[in-house]
């Protein structure tokens, strides 16, 4: 799992240009929305959408199952564990 | 208010509505916010003499003024005529599997779009404000019905980022304003009448990120009861990178935007300062 975590959040840091960020400067199990989070926005829901579709072909479709997953890394990573197709 | 346009349509011929709306808009002009920003643009821009300026100004109140008189119209039922510039392109869009971004802009009638289209199958997803009223969604719900549209309107909980996201996953038309910033402060600057200014990333991004076509669609005023649907496609993205390729698009669209605002430099409806 921590490995997948890693995994995660390289994609992330690079799809999202997050410059000067490394994996090891976001916690697991920190939120990643909010005053806490990364400071994200709808456009970069918009890409992680398109990461875990076209990496482990996951299609999230609503907003609910957003908020789900999208809590922290750490979840992310277990709901892509459980539900990837590839 | 609203309704009783829609009623009015019914009665009265369009052209004659067109001539009590002349008659108000200098008032108008006088208290309008948007009155220097638009003088700016025909004086700076345009390269118009302050006579000539204040008369677009008058002219662009005016066309908006016909523009959304036309949208009540079309609510009551009235036909207009179309005639399209482009439409082998559009249709050979259609035939594709992929689906593609509609590049729409505060110019011209961009709704009427949705009243001519034969989308053959492919659903067009319309992202919209959702401080429309209740009358407009109606009004448009009603005419869209048969012409395959779907309206996306921008939510807090961003249910709007998914249903895009999904339609164009689905081989659908995602068709949103490309000269607004609006729901991200993530833009790109382009050149655009001479000096950069700001573009929304979010549709260039997801075109690029999804790898699919985008065609920027003008419909313009042309009569009373004519307007003229102009299909622009975009060249493929260009660039190495995804933010080479995001601005080559944006670029792209800056350019057709400049090239039919120039033709039509009273039908552009943004009063405020583009470029700031």
């Amino acid at each position: 799992m921590e490995e997948l975590i890693k995994e995660l959040k390289t994609k992330v840091i690079d799809v999202l240009n997050l410059e000067g960020m490394t994996p090891e400067d976001i916690d697991d199990n920190a939120p990643i929305f909010g005053d806490q989070g990364l400071g994200l926005d709808s456009i970069d829901v918009l890409e992680l959408l398109i990461l875990l579709e076209k990496n482990y072909g996951i299609r999230l479709t609503s907003p609910m199952e957003g908020k789900e997953v999208f809590q922290s890394f750490a979840v992310i990573a277990r709901y892509v564990a459980e539900h990837r197709t590839k | 208010m609203q309704r009783m346009l829609i009623r009015l349509f019914g009665l009265c011929p369009l052209v004659v509505v067109y001539a009590v709306m002349g008659l108000v808009i200098p008032f108008y002009m006088l208290f309008a916010n948007g009155f220097r920003a638009s003088y700016d643009f025909y004086r700076k821009r345009m390269g118009y003499g302050p006579l000539r300026s204040f008369l677009g100004v008058y002219l662009n109140e005016f066309n908006l003024g016909m523009v959304v008189l036309d949208r009540f119209a079309a609510y009551a039922g009235k036909r207009f005529r179309f005639e399209i510039e482009g439409e082998a392109h559009f249709r050979g869009l259609l035939q594709q599997p992929e689906g593609f971004v509609m590049i729409g802009s505060h110019f011209g009638n961009h709704e009427m779009a949705g009243y001519f289209i034969k989308s053959e199958g492919k659903r067009i997803n319309a992202l919209v404000f959702s401080g429309e009223t209740q009358t407009v969604m109606e009004g448009r719900s009603g005419r869209f019905g048969a012409t395959n549209v779907r309206m996306i309107p921008i939510a807090e909980d961003m249910s709007h980022i998914f249903a895009m996201n999904a339609a164009l996953a689905d081989g659908e038309i995602l068709s949103v304003a490309g000269d607004r910033c609006f729901g991200s402060e993530k833009i790109i600057r382009c050149p655009f009448f001479g000096q950069e200014a700001s573009f929304p990333m979010g549709l260039f991004r997801l075109a690029v990120q999804r790898d699919v076509p985008m065609v920027a669609l003008f419909v313009t005023k042309e009569s009373v009861n004519g307007y003229k649907v102009w299909v622009d496609p975009l060249p493929p993205a260009g660039g190495d990178s995804r933010d080479e390729r995001m601005r080559s698009l944006c670029a792209a669209y800056a350019a057709l935007l400049e090239k039919r605002v120039r033709q039509y430099p009273h039908q552009w409806y943004n009063f405020y300062d583009f470029w700031a």
